[in-house]
């Protein structure tokens, strides 16, 4: 099943993203960031930005994650 | 059936999923399991990841929804969703709401990310297992 493999790759960058949390703030504090094989690929403050980028590097924005890095963690009470 | 949440590094829990619209648009994205929400939403940012085309027919009357200190618009719903689990089960959603508000607040984060609402849990007939001081979190039913 090749959507399951790809959501496996897709849960692979979120936890990626978790372990790298803190780094991650220091370097693209209040930046949206686009993650892919463990790796950030883009980053810029405009979501729109990190689409369009994504898009010409020939990657689907679909399958890919894409975060917000907050600089101070954020408490958001739901 | 059984699926595992993530804690997330801002202390929400979340499920990945794979969302499949009308078998037609198909991405990856993470939601929120929100108890407290009423409705299942999906954000406007994860609705110009999945390019999911907002049809007319779509349309809703504008709902505001506060949410952590934003408050956004609810434009549109979207209907017959699929979502896929990475154990695999895969689950209709009959409704899911959503936001093409990209505002943000003074000094706040955007709200990027999608939600699970109650409507979701109790369509499914969900029970939420949360342990965080174990980072323990499932859904089961």
């Amino acid at each position: 099943m090749a959507e399951v493999q790809e959501l496996i790759e897709f849960r692979n960058d979120v936890e990626w993203f978790k372990t790298n949390f803190l780094k991650l703030q220091k370097d693209f504090p209040n930046t949206f960031v686009a993650v892919k094989d463990k790796a950030i690929i883009t980053h810029n403050k405009d979501f729109k930005m990190v689409l369009a980028t994504v898009e010409d590097k020939g990657i689907n924005t679909a399958s890919i994650l894409i975060e917000f890095v907050t600089k101070t963690g954020t408490i958001t009470i739901l | 059936m059984k699926i595992d949440l993530d804690i997330l590094p801002t202390k929400h829990i979340g499920a990945t999923v794979s969302v499949k619209i009308r078998t037609k648009y198909f991405g990856n994205t993470v939601f929120l399991v929100d108890t407290g929400s009423p409705i299942s939403m999906m954000s406007g940012y994860d609705l110009l990841k999945l390019k999911i085309p907002t049809n007319q027919q779509y349309t809703v009357d504008e709902i505001p929804v506060n949410l952590g200190g934003n408050s956004i618009l609810i434009s549109n719903e979207l209907r017959d969703i699929t979502l896929t689990f990475l154990n695999k089960n895969v689950l209709k959603l009959k409704q899911i709401y959503v936001s093409n508000d990209l505002r943000t607040g003074k000094n706040s984060a955007p709200m990027v990310q999608s939600l699970l609402g109650y409507d979701f849990l109790v369509e499914n007939k969900f029970f939420l297992h949360y342990k965080p001081s174990d980072n323990i979190a499932y859904l089961e039913n």
